[in-house]
Parts: C-alpha cells; structure tokens; sequence
C-alpha cells in the first residue's frame, strides 16, 4: 500500500467515525477534480455541478463499503463519471463520446509533407531549446495555451485525454465508464494530444530547423 | 501502407505505439524510423512534453462556497 493511499484510509476512517474536519479535507481536495471529469463528460458547468453534488452524496453514502478495490480518487471519480453521464442522457444533452472518431481529421498539417511523406525541411518541428518542464510551468502564456485548448477540445476528447492522461486511467477502465471501444480511445487520445502539443507549438514555434 | 514507413506514417500511429497497439513489422519499422528520424523523434517529444506540462498544472483549489454547500447537502441528507 502506498503512502497515499494509507493516508486516504485514515481519512476514510476518520470520516466515518463521524470527524467534519477529514470530510472537509476531502470534500476540498478532491471536489476540483471531480468537477474536472464531470465537465469533460457534460460539457455543461451547471450539469457537471449538479452531476458532483449527486456524486458526493452517493460517495457519502457509500464510504463504508468502499473496498479500496482501487484508489480512493477513481473510485470516487466512477461514482461521478457515472452521474455525470445518466444527467447528460435525461438532459438529451448526451451525444456519444466517440460520434467524431471515424471521421477523418489530420493531426498534422499535410502540408508539412513532401512528395515521399517525409517532413519538409522547412516544416521540421521547432527545438524548443532549453524549455525544461519547470520554466515552461513558469510561463503563463504556455499555462494559459494548454489550459485553453484542453477547454476547446471536442467533448470525446477532452473525457479521453482527461481520464487517461490526466488520471491515469488505463483503456478498459475508460471503456467501461465511457463505453467507448479502445480503438476509438486511441483515435481520440491521437487527436487531442495533437491538439495539446499544437496550442504548446502556437507559444513556442511551431517550426524552425537548427 | 508498405514496409517502410515513412514520417507522415509515423505521425499517424503515434498514439498507436504509445498505446502499445503496434505489433510485428509495424512496431520495428516504427521503432527504426522513430531512431533515425530527428523531426518525427522531436514531434514524439513535444506531444510527450504537452502531456507532462497539461498533467502538472494545478487545479483551481475547490471555492469555498462549493465547500460549504456539499457540506451542507451532506448534513442535510444524513438527517433527512
């Protein structure tokens, strides 16, 4: 078991014998991501508020018998992902996830290309020298980009990159909740990670050859 | 698609070998194409790179008005 994951047990305990401090902490800790998934699966803020309020009265409900058959965090974020999405179907606002992942979409300019597919000289994807993660996290234009585009992304996208990249989900388990095949995962993951490098590549350079 | 593949492949199955849902001649022409490749190689990078930066971005912290009121949803339903 790992640190975190003995912390989340105290918590869990103490929540239960009753402690209003642990549910505050947890209630402040993990309310920002839960509305993240539930934003990425709505599209909607004031569904994704209502879709994390149900959830957390199901997680409050439902503490005693979690089985920390997983962490604390994706069991919580099933209860959600799951709410978020039964209020987006009697919303009629559900459309499904991967309805744009046959349709066809470069994630890389055709233009970049020459003749025999390989890049042009001119269209080489700039060094970004020195741009360690650190002084990147530092710069509030390159934050601001990212943080934009992941908002702009196409709602399949956004849920996939959000539940894999973002938390670490592997591909059944974003099946099961998303019912979305993992070839379509891909297609979206594919797409929206272009997207996120682009946005990176507008701050950046997008092109240049050393 | 032949054998060799060449950069506008490579971009293509980007995520596909990321995925690990490359097999066979595909994965090892990826692979060699991705070695000897400097701008495919350093697209792979910057997508990598996007990936980390999006990842460590903090959240927003929970306002807390949203705090108070779940609190209180949570109160009212453990008496209701």
């Amino acid at each position: 078991m790992t640190a975190g994951q003995e912390a989340d047990d105290a918590l869990v305990e103490r929540i239960l014998a009753g402690d209003a401090a642990a549910l505050r902490e947890l209630v402040t800790r993990e309310h920002p991501v839960l509305l993240r998934f539930a934003r990425a699966i709505t599209r909607d803020p004031e569904l994704a508020r209502e879709a994390v309020q149900d959830g957390w009265l199901r997680i409050h409900r439902g503490l005693a018998g979690f089985e920390r058959r997983s962490s604390l965090r994706t069991w919580m974020a099933r209860i959600v992902v799951n709410r978020a999405k039964t209020l987006a179907v009697q919303a009629a606002r559900w459309v499904p996830l991967d309805a744009d992942a046959q349709s066809p979409e470069d994630t890389v300019d055709p233009s970049c290309f020459n003749a025999f597919g390989l890049w042009k000289l001119s269209r080489w994807p700039s060094q970004w020298n020195g741009q360690t993660p650190e002084r990147l996290l530092g710069n509030h234009q390159v934050c601001a980009a990212i943080e934009g585009e992941l908002e702009r992304l196409p709602a399949g996208q956004r849920a996939v990159l959000t539940l894999r990249d973002l938390e670490g989900w592997n591909s059944e388990e974003v099946g099961n909740a998303l019912e979305i095949t993992e070839s379509n995962q891909r297609v979206l993951l594919h797409r929206a990670r272009a997207k996120i490098r682009a946005a990176l590549a507008d701050v950046l350079g997008e092109t240049g050859v050393e | 698609m032949s054998v060799l593949l060449q950069c506008r492949d490579v971009m293509a199955l980007l995520t596909e070998e990321q995925e690990g849902a490359l097999h066979g001649v595909t994965a090892l022409t990826f692979g060699i194409h991705l070695k000897g490749c400097r701008p495919c190689s350093r697209y792979k990078r910057q997508v990598e790179r996007g990936l980390e930066l999006l990842a460590a971005l903090p959240l927003p912290p929970a306002a807390s008005a949203d705090v108070d009121r779940i609190l209180a949803v949570l109160e009212a339903a453990k008496k209701g």
